[in-house]
């Protein structure tokens, strides 16, 4: 069988038991069991055991439950409900502060957990309802809560990039540290578009007089103090990192250890806190690793009957410049993302693109950064972006069409972003470079 | 699973509440991994920064917790039906056809888990039997190891069959996604 009929019915397969609804690990168990059958015979079950095996004790990947513990224990913790009040009172009496708050928490939340889903949740529950209540654009609102959300996956620590560092075989903690300066760049962008609609239409937003709780009007210096404990977990994690003094994973499980002196400092820390936390961490994570262990032997098939190497001979032949390249190998994802999952559809494209980034001499670091972006828009673009749905679930009183009317704007910020970090690759690869010279 | 009319259970529903002990202790097991993990690096962390001696066996435990923690898990998260899929397809199609559907991939997903447990199952006999070990530092017979996948795989073949059979699953959780 010629490669290209392999690789066309091997990804043909996988989609069709994905749309069917089949779940993502046993659809990739079919997928491998059946290329198994066709490329090696029953006898390469043995290796499809020990990819299961070799991937499921990758010590990277350890990354992945600690952040998210990390991220259950800062929840459960008391910390959120401390930052919320601070930044209440840094944001100050400005027209629309509900929106400008709604963003910046959501990048301090993405510096100390990395899901977007929860974040829309937690925000949708918390500061919706007091955006509507306050006579906020109910659009707006949802929009800038959307918006918020999808910063956490690209700001470390991000579980997506430990994914994808993963899976392409690159260093986790520089497309960790990548993330840093691209998060940052989108919440500016993300500001200066709110404030803009606000210049232009200032009804979006209630008077200031409306919209005064009468905390802000607290110690500009305390609430500076309050925010330093969350503050250190986050240098403690992603410092440790960038100094090169611990790898992510043991950053992690250092994270995981100040989250819980944290939890003590709030008297918040109890058996059930952390029974809570590890329970919650441990589902999450083995849903993630699970359709890992099943679908890495799906790379191992791709260059087993040469696909992978074939296809890179044909991408040389047709000669495309790397521009016109970058642009295709970003459309594939952000139309597959609106329609099937980050993870699986990670997990069939890295292993293909891997050896074209060779080719075309792309910077893996870089490549990813925008790869990890683009995931994330994945999640905020109609029809089944996960964070549309986590926010409707939150906010059940919005019509499903409003939040994807909500999203779209805040899609174009992300890819005009997308688009400044493919042309200034600084953005990206400045601090991995900084890593790289210690 | 019925009782029988005195109120005593079946069979079945005898074998179910087992399997279900089982899982639950498994989970439970698998949450203490995932301390053993954080206390693992912990440890490696001070031992290797603040008193320069690295240990040679926080890394290998780690990942012999981290597969532990997975497959321990994973028939708990069959039994809530928790698993990540993609609904598209279901959320357009009438509620019994939907269920007609969600009952042929429940039976798809049984065959495929028990087909993955049979063969993870010949390796880590063959492990077993041959000897292996796993690599140095801090080795251990691979069969202890990676037991761990048949065992979670055959469980959950048996979940997707329990569904299959009628059984409502536990119920689904939020926030599986990254």
């Amino acid at each position: 069988m010629t490669w290209w009929v392999a690789l066309s019915a091997g990804v043909g397969l996988l989609l069709t038991l994905l749309i069917l609804g089949v779940p993502i690990f046993v659809s990739f168990l079919i997928l491998n069991v059946a290329g198994i059958l066709m490329i090696l015979g029953p006898s390469g079950f043995g290796m499809f055991a020990n990819s299961i095996f070799a991937t499921g004790t990758i010590n990277a990947l350890a990354a992945v439950p600690l952040f998210i513990l990390m991220g259950e224990v800062l929840f459960r913790s008391g910390a959120m409900e401390v930052l919320f009040d601070s930044m209440d009172r840094l944001v100050g009496r400005i027209r629309g502060r509900q929106y400008v708050l709604c963003i910046l928490l959501s990048a301090i939340l993405g510096a100390l957990s990395g899901a977007a889903m929860a974040v829309a949740g937690l925000l949708g529950r918390s500061l919706f309802p007091t955006m509507l209540k306050r006579g906020y654009d109910r659009r707006l609102s949802a929009g800038t809560i959307l918006a918020g959300a999808s910063l956490d996956p690209i700001i470390p620590p991000s579980v997506l990039a430990i994914l994808i560092a993963t899976i392409a075989q690159i260093s986790t903690g520089k497309l960790l540290v990548a993330g840093i300066l691209p998060g940052l760049l989108l919440t500016v962008m993300f500001l200066a578009y709110v404030l803009i609609r606000l210049k232009l239409n200032p009804a979006l937003a209630p008077d200031i007089s409306a919209d005064d709780t009468g905390k802000q009007q607290g110690s500009v210096f305390m609430a500076f103090v309050n925010m330093l404990p969350s503050a250190l977990i986050f240098f403690l994690v992603m410092g440790l990192v960038m100094l090169g003094v611990a790898t992510p994973t043991e950053s992690a499980a250092t994270g995981v250890f100040g989250s819980l002196l944290l939890a003590a400092g709030y008297k918040r820390l109890s058996w059930q806190l952390i029974r809570e936390a590890l329970v919650s961490a441990v589902t999450v994570a083995a849903l993630l690793l699970l359709v890992m262990c099943c679908a890495v032997m799906f790379s191992q098939l791709l260059t087993l009957t040469g696909a992978a190497r074939k296809l890179g001979e044909i991408v040389v032949a047709l000669d495309l410049s790397p521009w016109f390249m970058l642009f295709v190998m970003m459309l594939v994802p952000f139309i597959l993302f609106m329609f099937l999952d980050q993870v699986a559809l990670m997990l069939v494209l890295i292993p293909i693109y891997t050896p074209l980034l060779k080719v075309y001499g792309f910077d893996e670091i870089w490549f990813y950064t925008l790869f990890l972006v683009v995931a994330t828009v994945g999640g905020l673009t109609p029809p089944f972006g996960y964070t549309l749905f986590a926010l409707k679930s939150a906010a059940p009183s919005v019509p499903m069409s409003e939040i994807f009317r909500a999203s779209w704007p805040f899609v174009w910020i992300i890819l005009l972003g997308l688009l400044l970090m493919a042309i200034f690759p600084q953005i990206i690869t400045f601090l991995p470079e900084l890593m790289s010279r210690r | 699973m019925a009782s029988t009319p005195g109120g005593t259970p079946t069979l079945g529903r005898r074998l179910a509440a087992i399997h279900d002990a089982i899982t639950a202790a498994g989970f439970g097991l698998g949450a203490v991994c995932l301390a053993i993990i954080v206390c693992s690096f912990c440890f490696e962390v001070v031992a290797r920064y603040f008193l320069s001696a690295p240990t040679e066996w926080a890394s290998p435990v780690v990942s012999y917790a981290l597969i532990a923690m997975i497959f321990l898990a994973v028939p708990e998260l069959t039994r809530r039906a928790a698993h990540i899929s993609i609904n598209i397809l279901l959320d357009g199609l009438s509620p019994e056809a939907g269920a007609q559907l969600t009952r042929v991939i429940r039976l798809v997903a049984c065959i495929a888990c028990a087909f993955a447990a049979w063969f993870t199952a010949d390796t880590t006999l063959g492990q077993f039997e041959q000897g292996i070990w796993t690599s140095p530092p801090f080795a251990l017979p691979k069969w202890v190891v990676s037991i761990f996948v048949p065992y979670g795989l055959l469980s959950s073949a048996i979940y997707f069959l329990r569904q299959v059979l009628g059984e409502t699953p536990a119920g689904q959780i939020e926030g599986a996604q990254p």
